[in-house]
């Protein structure tokens, strides 16, 4: 277990410069989020590794913004990986959280976390602990690309078609944070019916993670139909790049190309 | 100020999926997949996504009603009790055990479930038993 | 671009009509099924031009092939009634 990270934390905790830091805890063999109040606890915390590296992540940021939504005075340490902290960025533009408010305590990713993700940038600026990867060149976009567009068409309404539309992917999204989902829209998405309307039910929440997706993956993970939606966002994260030159989460001070809020 | 995240197992049917509420200064604000339950590996349904919202929902019962002329009343379980037994044995003695059914569920742990087959086959002395979750 | 009616509006709908048109093509579709013009209401001869051009593209692809299937499922249903 990584000793500067929970020295860095305990000494943030110690010298009252956070209200807590949010990260995971590890329990009765269950690893899961937790809030640190007293450095004590720091003894069972946990890196999000369980039985492989990353496969016990959180949406720690979602729970981030509830916590600072009841108490907008506070400040708040959290645990970020690359892909967190790209999260964050985006949060910060999107005025969901405040930038002075949070202290990132970053976390750089084993190699084989990387290749399974396909990342393009596995460790965050921030870097406490952890290496500092390499860039992964992606695969699972380019097969789709690579097929005909009856293929195509074959592949995703084979894929789609399993949705038991849980709604797990928006759930667990630490980006998706809306108080009203198109998802739910009766006049938009037919509801009591499953499959739902494909493509339009996940092209919808495609487009939706323009300058959102920070690719973290947990959408892919919590899907009970294993339909390959980080696969999907990614394509959405190329053409923003290739059409409107936007790489979300990587900058603090341009704003998505469907942000209309001004970024200071 | 306190956050944590409590695991617990779905009540809604027999799989046991293992979930996380998440609990801000003891009110529950939501509810995470637990990615290390061997069950559901960090996936639920619609259902378990929303377990939180019915915990708080003001439409629960968390009392007993007993219907007193077409209006349901809110009552002390000794009542309500009382009542249940009373009419289930008048039921009986007219018309016989298997003009009773009993329909149980999902949302009980499996010991509930089979005190409530012992009540049904011993006391009341009907096989109509069934369960919401077989499927 | 940017003198709408809605200030920025018609920039917004050309930047979300890219991205749709990118990520129908990426879904199996033609992206040639979508098409944006900027059409005043005073020029109607240019609207009628722009309808009818669309309509003699898309007759060229076809039957969208999921209202296809759609129909072909309702066709089912209706038999199982």
């Amino acid at each position: 277990m990584s000793k500067k990270i929970k020295e860095t934390v305990r000494t943030l905790l110690v010298e009252g410069k956070i209200r807590g830091f949010l990260g995971l805890i590890e329990r009765d063999g269950h690893v899961m989020p937790h809030l640190f109040g007293d450095p004590q606890e720091l003894e069972h915390l946990s890196l999000g590794d369980h039985g492989r590296a990353g496969d016990a992540r959180y949406p720690l940021n979602q729970i981030l913004i509830q916590l600072m939504r009841a108490y907008p005075e506070e400040t708040f340490a959290v645990l970020v990986r690359g892909c967190d902290e790209r999260g964050l960025r985006e949060l910060f533009k999107w005025q969901q959280l405040r930038e002075e408010k949070v202290i990132p305590i970053g976390l750089g990713c084993p190699e084989e976390l990387a290749r399974a993700c396909e990342c393009e940038k596995p460790f965050p600026d921030n870097l406490l602990d952890g290496p500092k990867g390499e860039k992964v060149e992606g695969q699972k976009v380019a097969r789709v690309n690579a097929m005909d567009i009856d293929a195509r068409l074959r592949f995703w309404k084979a894929e789609f078609d399993r949705c038991i539309k849980c709604l797990g992917c928006r759930n667990i999204c630490p980006m998706c944070f809306c108080k009203e989902c198109t998802l739910e829209e009766a006049n938009l998405i037919d509801s009591g019916e499953i499959p739902p309307a494909n493509p339009t039910f996940h092209l919808v929440r495609a487009i939706h993670m323009v300058g959102r997706c920070i690719d973290c993956g947990l959408c892919e993970e919590a899907c009970p139909a294993d339909i390959p939606l980080r696969t999907l966002y990614k394509k959405v994260a190329e053409i923003v790049s290739e059409e409107f030159g936007y790489k979300t989460g990587y900058t603090v001070d341009e704003k998505s190309p469907f942000n209309i809020i001004e970024v200071k | 100020m306190e956050f944590k995240t409590v695991l617990t197992t779905c009540p809604y049917c027999g799989c046991g999926c293992g979930l996380l509420l998440e609990i801000l200064d003891g009110r529950l604000i939501g509810t995470l997949p637990s990615k290390t339950s061997p069950v559901n590996q960090g996936r639920l349904c619609v259902k378990g996504w929303s377990v939180h919202e019915f915990v708080t929902s003001p439409n629960r019962l968390i009392r007993p009603l007993v219907r007193k002329a077409d209006r349901l009343v809110e009552s002390s379980w000794d009542e309500a009790l009382d009542l249940s037994a009373r009419r289930l044995k008048e039921i009986k003695e007219r018309h016989g055990p298997d003009s009773i059914a009993v329909l149980t569920s999902a949302k009980c742990t499996n010991e509930e479930n089979y005190l409530l087959q012992k009540l049904t086959r011993a006391a009341i002395g009907t096989n109509n038993i069934d369960h919401c979750a077989r499927l | 671009m940017g003198e709408c009616h809605y200030q920025s509006g018609n920039v917004m709908a050309n930047k979300r009509m890219t991205l749709l048109q990118k990520l129908l093509e990426f879904s199996g579709l033609h992206a040639d099924r979508l098409r944006v013009r900027w059409v005043s209401s005073a020029e109607a001869a240019e609207y009628v031009r722009e309808v009818s051009g669309f309509v003699e593209d898309i007759k060229k692809l076809g039957p969208n092939p999921l209202s296809v299937k759609r129909a072909m499922r309702s066709v089912r249903n209706e038999q199982k009634d």
